[in-house]
């Protein structure tokens, strides 16, 4: 089976249809992931601020992470959950899309890394976790993150105005 | 007021807008990322008026940096906004979720840096809950139109 094909079979489901024909899916839907926009990257830029030594400086990095991911977290189950749901009813379009590739090529960029951050920079954090300014490696890992999230926003905007 | 949306449609930037989707949708794109902005700084500045965010630290550590992408998301949501509403300034201008949209807008704006300085939670709360509300409104807006 190609990705095309599943993209197709992803589109015969019923929850597709949920999805494209019920009148008020796909509005809630994106209400939800706009939320969730708001509320994990909305939060997560405080974070790759702090790694940038731009806000918090008196306030340990690991405890800025502390208070933030319970807000982040929930950004980002609302967002992804949403978010897939979406893709599921239009999920073929969306696969032939540039925007749609930019975009999922920005995710894994931030996600990958974060974990390069939480495995090999955070291992080190007792050693900084006060600096008011972190070292040249978290502070990549807090532009890195921010300027992977903007291309996300732009590039998923786009989506739907070159998809439907 | 219907005199100055007809002549705003009728304007060379609006006509320029309207036949360009490309330009349309770059400029939709600006306006998400100034929405992603003003969110993040309403969070961050209103929570830390709730005192829920770091209740150890002193509330402008929060209010002024959050004050301040606010105000940074408006710069790029604004200009981007006007644009996108000039070629449909009627059909839009008439609707109930653009004009609560508008009016939370100023609200929200007004609440959030006229009261800068003041940082009671029921400040807090109620600037949050403005721009919450706008965000709500304009979901309503792009979505239920």
């Amino acid at each position: 089976m190609t990705l095309l094909q599943i993209c197709e079979w992803l589109e015969s489901t019923r929850l597709a249809e949920l999805v494209t024909q019920s009148l008020y899916g796909f509005p809630i839907l994106v209400a939800i992931h706009l939320s969730g926009l708001g509320l994990s990257v909305g939060m997560v830029v405080w974070f790759d601020l702090r790694l940038l030594g731009k806000v918090l400086t008196a306030t340990p990095v690991s405890e800025v992470y502390r208070r933030l991911a319970p807000w982040m977290v929930t950004g980002f189950v609302l967002m992804f959950a949403s978010g897939a749901t979406i893709f599921v009813g239009f999920a073929s379009a969306a696969y032939n899309n540039p925007y749609f590739r930019i975009k999922l090529a920005m995710i894994l960029l931030a996600g990958l890394n974060a974990a390069l951050f939480h495995v090999y920079t955070q291992r080190r954090l007792a050693g900084w976790d006060s600096w008011s300014r972190p070292p040249a490696a978290a502070r990549a890992a807090g532009a890195i993150s921010i300027l992977s999230w903007i291309v996300v926003v732009l590039a998923g905007r786009m989506m739907s105005y070159t998809m439907f | 007021m219907d005199g100055i949306l007809t002549w705003l449609e009728a304007t060379t930037v609006a006509g320029t807008v309207r036949e360009s989707i490309g330009l349309t949708s770059a400029l939709s794109a600006l306006h998400a990322l100034g929405f992603t902005c003003i969110m993040g700084g309403a969070l961050f500045a209103n929570l830390g008026r709730l005192g829920v965010l770091f209740p150890g630290r002193p509330v402008r550590e929060l209010t002024v940096p959050g004050s301040r992408l606010i105000a940074l998301g408006l710069m790029v949501s604004v200009p981007s906004g006007v644009l996108l509403f000039a070629p449909r300034a009627m059909v839009a201008g008439h609707n109930t979720f653009f004009e609560l949209k508008m009016g939370l807008l100023l609200t929200a704006a007004a609440v959030q840096f006229g009261l800068l300085r003041r940082e009671t939670r029921a400040i807090g709360a109620a600037s949050l809950l403005l721009w919450i509300g706008l965000a709500a409104a304009a979901c309503a807006f792009i979505l239920l139109e």
